[in-house]
């Protein structure tokens, strides 16, 4: 008895692949489903009732297999009328180039995402002009007059010596500090001018954010994990971060800051000029001096400052080569970022 | 920037030093490197050195760092004896010591300046980019390159009166240098003389007039330390720089200035012969007492935010030449070495410390502090615009904030003009980057016109940025205002998907977005006609806040901004907008308006003037009752059957009560009650 079950199970199992696939629409699948799955598994089962049990076992398995197949076949031939249904309707792949988010500027994109990271962690926003006078583009940041430091910013003057355009904007902080009492905590971004012809890797202009923290017992140590934590939360977790001494003339001591080559994960690259870092922070102590000329007393204060060029940084994160096209504002660039 | 030799630097270490292990000591000590060259079995590298650290701009002071590391030292300079006596020396010298920190000269006799240079030498400053020129030349540059310190030579028969004098020139007058170059020397500059002439441009170049040659028999060898900010001056000016002048301008070692005059005329002679006169002419008024410095172990750490023991301290800073003395449980006092011109207070050595300690070992350490965030409203403004402007559909840019220099005239606004600038730099890249923008127009043009030069067109840009006046009301005689500009052309909806017209950016569009932002903020603005020249006729508009200007709009007049690179591309109309972010606050809105019975649509199509503003209009349909919620233009509209100066205007009226749902007639009398007005106000008629 169960050898004829058995072959007529087969026979069932092709008759219900060809009639599925010669099937015109999903009604007739129905129909199928109807037919086989429901009414001939039934009376599958009730022909189990009278078997013997060595058979029931083995009997048992081929018609669940039975099942599983019908579903799965009967399942595919559902997918694809359904699919066919759709199509026929709507194109899902087109879409109107004319219906699109407007594109922000690389530079601000990027920005947004470090100014969030000091945010979280306290730091207030402050600008300042960009039109200075050489009192706090220099004389305040501890670079008085004909200090060969100056030489490494080549300032553009509006009326020479006293007015300029601000070549940093550690003008901004001198700002601030004498407008408030420590604790202070800030960054001030913005756009900051050097003399350099524009060419594939110069523009005259550039953003930078700079950083600063002046409180109690603030220390290098302390500098160290902000600027890490920065650097790691914009830029992963697997980048490593290494301090060099270096020297500004309103830090003491000072360090710049490398960051491994996200390029090239440190292996050494075009970027990187092949030393698998990138220098991407100066940083360091506030100087004495800078504290004691904004009226804190630097007996009680110490602080931090660090600062960033953004546009440099920008052509390592975008893998943009060129940095004078952040300004030419070519916008089928814009757009795929 | 510094060129060294590897050669060179090998003379002051027993053992053959390995490229590799002293560079990567010097750059664990902060130090930075540009390109290096193999030249004929050396290496030649150039060190970035900064501002701070002279004495790394010589081989013995690189040789010094190096050996630090290690905590070993180089020898100390070694000469013959010799006796100072300013009084007879053959040459009566006179320093004026408000120019000049130190002045050492010697006399050498029957030098033989026919003799060549040793080979080893002028390979060595080849390499290191200085020319060959004659024996005691070539010694004293090699000496400068070695040692530090700059080296002149004098021919003794060339001076005149045997008489030198190291002072401010009283007047302006012409020298020939020695290379045969022109040199004005202007009033005040640092200069040696005689009784006749200039000999010498103090630290910077010699002149003719006292050249050695070599026929030059007698010399006279001078080591000095001039005042780093008249050389500095004085060779911007000239636009001469020398490997003297740059390092005066760093400042020299005054402590050693005589030593090395010593060695370097041992030297001339053990080559080209002759005989050091014993008696030295030495000024030397504000001798250089070797400075201490006490250092704090406590504030040290404090500062570095490490715990480094007393001792340690010490050996770390003892490493590197600096001799330690401990006075107290807390405090080292520290001797400054000489050549360390940069350590001048506490907090230097401090820097010492951490250095030497290795920044790679102090423990980050988050900060804890108490700062409250300060809101920054402008900025935050910023963020909302980009928001807005992008989700509609809007592209940023960022220009230079300096535009071409005939801006002015060429956007036809005339001195007097609210937008009037002549706020330009005094030292541009070129004569397109030097006005300081009094709007943005220029610039958002620019990208627009620059965009369709690379094929992407229909487009809509806004760019966030700063607007500069003249205004002696700020300490920097100019006032910055961060401002908006939006810009858009071409096709704002392309035909296609059952729509059979391309949509183009209209005048009502650029009014819109306006209408959109300043909603945004809860602002009521208002526009006031100006005849703007840039603008097309009848289009510029200011926009009026609260009373003030704080911006305006317009269509932007093509022929006459067609000189603007690119702009001759753009075909269709152009539309501009600007205003001030400064006076943007956001007010809040209330919701005073709240029904829960359902409200009507009715259209009306009117008849009307083309000088009566809908505005108007609409505002007097609102008002005339309460039950009327909203008043919006859905079309205008021309037709011929109209007079000249009509249109019509078809207006959307949305009513709802609080109290009841509305019936017809409740409409209907409203209704009434409006075209009643509005027909003898204006004249306007009801169109079917
Ligand atoms: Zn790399």
């Amino acid at each position: 008895m169960s050898a004829e079950i058995i072959k007529d199970i087969e026979n069932k199992k092709t008759e219900l692949e060809s009639l599925l696939k010669n099937a015109k629409d999903l009604k007739e699948v129905s129909s199928l489903k109807i037919e086989y799955l429901k009414k001939y598994v039934k009376s599958l089962y009730s022909e189990l009732k009278n078997a013997s049990v060595e058979e029931k076992k083995s009997l048992g398995k081929i018609i669940n297999d039975f099942k599983n197949f019908a579903e799965e076949k009967i399942k595919e031939a559902e997918a694809k009328y359904k699919q066919e249904k759709s199509a026929a309707k709507y194109d899902v792949t087109i879409f109107k180039d004319s219906i699109r988010l407007g594109s922000m500027h690389p530079l601000t994109k990027l920005y947004k995402k470090i100014e969030k990271v000091f945010v979280g962690m306290g730091f207030s926003v402050v600008q300042g002009p960009e039109i200075e006078t050489d009192k706090y583009n220099f004389e305040k940041l501890n670079l008085p007059p004909h200090h060969p430091a100056r030489d490494m910013q080549d300032t553009f003057y509006i009326s020479a010596p006293n007015v300029l355009l601000r070549s940093h904007t550690s003008s901004v902080q001198i700002r601030t500090m004498e407008k408030l009492k420590p604790p202070v905590q800030i960054i001030s971004p913005g756009t900051v001018y050097r003399v350099d012809d524009i060419d594939p890797q110069h523009t005259p202009m550039f953003y930078q954010i700079e950083g600063l923290v002046v409180a109690e017992k603030i220390s290098f140590a302390n500098l160290k994990a902000v600027l890490i934590k920065f650097l790691k939360e914009v830029f992963g977790d697997e980048v490593g971060v290494r301090f060099r001494p270096s020297y500004y003339p309103y830090t003491e001591p000072s360090a710049a800051v490398d960051m491994s080559c996200t390029k090239c994960g440190g292996k050494g690259c075009k970027t990187c000029r092949n030393t698998g870092w990138i220098t991407v922070l100066g940083s360091g102590m506030v100087h004495p001096n800078v504290l004691e000329g904004v009226g804190y007393d630097s007996k009680k204060y110490t602080g931090f400052a660090f600062g960033l060029g953004l546009n440099r940084l920008a052509l390592a994160y975008y893998n943009l080569d060129e940095i004078r096209k952040l300004y030419e504002n070519d916008i089928s660039l814009w757009r795929q970022i | 920037m510094f060129k060294f030799s590897l050669n060179w630097l090998r003379d002051y270490f027993e053992e053959k030093i390995k490229y590799d292990e002293i560079m990567n000591k010097l750059k664990l000590q902060g130090f930075e490197f540009g390109g290096k060259k193999e030249i004929d079995g050396d290496i030649i590298t150039e060190i970035e050195v900064k501002a701070n650290r002279p004495d790394m701009l010589y081989h013995m002071g690189i040789a010094r760092e190096i050996k630090a590391f290690d905590g070993e030292k180089i020898p100390e300079i070694t000469h013959e004896k010799c006796t100072v006596n300013s009084e007879d020396f053959p040459v009566k010298i006179s320093v004026n010591k408000e120019v000049c920190k130190r002045y050492c000269a010697l006399k050498i006799n029957g030098v033989d300046l026919k003799k060549a240079t040793p080979e080893y030498m002028t390979k060595r400053l080849n390499a290191l980019g200085i020319n060959s020129v004659n024996a005691a030349v070539d010694i004293g540059n090699y000496v400068m390159l070695d040692m530090g310190q700059p080296i002149h030579a004098y021919d003794f028969d060339k001076i005149a009166g045997k008489k030198l004098f190291i002072d401010k020139s009283e007047k302006d007058s012409k020298v020939t240098t020695f290379i045969g170059e022109e040199a004005e020397v202007k009033k005040g500059d640092i200069v040696i003389f005689d009784d006749e002439s200039i000999k010498c441009v103090a630290g910077i170049i010699g002149t003719q007039g006292a050249a050695v040659t070599e026929n030059t028999k007698d010399i006279i060898l001078e080591a000095a330390v001039f005042d780093e900010i008249p050389v500095r001056l004085t060779s911007r000016r000239l636009k001469i720089s020398t490997p003297s002048s740059f390092r005066f301008e760093r400042g020299v070692n005054v402590s050693s200035t005589r030593d090395v005059l010593l060695k370097c005329a041992e030297m001339i002679t053990k080559i080209c012969g002759g005989k050091i006169e014993t008696n030295i002419f030495d000024f030397y008024p504000e001798k250089k007492e070797e400075k201490s410095i006490c250092l704090s172990v406590k504030k040290a750490n404090d500062l570095i935010g490490e715990e480094i023991d007393k001792d340690l301290m010490i050996k770390l800073l003892e490493k590197y030449d600096f001799k330690c003395t401990a006075q107290d449980s807390d405090t080292i006092k520290v001797k400054i070495p000489s050549y360390r011109l940069d350590v001048k207070l506490e907090v230097d050595l401090i820097e010492e410390v951490a250095r030497i300690y290795g920044y790679d070992n102090i423990k980050p350490e988050l900060p804890t502090i108490k700062t409250s965030y300060t809101k920054n409203e402008v900025w935050d403004n910023m963020d909302i615009i980009r928001e807005v402007f992008t989700g509609l559909g809007f592209n940023e840019t960022i220009n230079y904030s300096f535009i071409p220099n005939n801006t002015m005239n060429v956007f036809g606004i005339e001195n007097g003009d609210r937008l009037y600038s002549d706020l330009v730099l005094q030292n541009p890249i070129a004569g397109a980057y030097s006005l300081m923008r009094p709007m943005m127009t220029h610039s958002l043009l620019s990208s627009l016109a620059y965009n369709y030069s690379v094929n992407n067109n229909n487009l809509a840009f806004f760019e966030i940025g700063r607007v500069y006046f003249k205004d002696n009301s700020f300490d920097t005689g100019v006032k910055e205002t961060d401002t908006l500009g939006f810009i858009m052309s071409g096709v704002r909806i392309p035909k296609g998907f059952g729509q059979d017209k391309d949509i183009k950016y209209s005048y009502y569009d650029l009014l819109s977005y306006l209408n959109v932002i300043m909603n945004r903020f809860g602002q009521n603005f208002e526009l006031r006609q100006n005849d703007y020249k840039f603008c097309e006729e009848g289009s510029g508009y200011d926009i009026i806040l609260s009373g003030k200007v704080v911006g305006f709009i317009g269509e932007l007049n093509k022929s006459k901004l067609s000189s603007i690179q690119n702009v001759k591309l753009i075909k269709d109309q152009i539309f501009y907008g600007e205003f001030y972010l400064d006076t943007l606050t956001e007010k809040v809105k209330k919701i005073k308006f709240e029904s829960k019975y359902p409200s009507v649509n009715r259209l009306y199509n009117l008849l009307q003037r083309k000088d009566v503003p809908a505005g108007e209009i609409a505002d007097v349909i609102k008002s005339s009752s309460e039950i009327i919620r909203n008043v919006a233009v859905k079309d205008i509209y021309f037709d011929k059957t109209f007079k000249e100066n009509e249109y019509a205007v078809l207006y959307e009226v949305k009513y709802c009560s609080k109290d009841s749902t509305l019936t017809a007639e409740q409409i209907e009398d409203i209704e009434n009650s409006f075209l009643k007005k509005l027909n003898e106000k204006w004249g306007i008629s009801f169109k079917k």
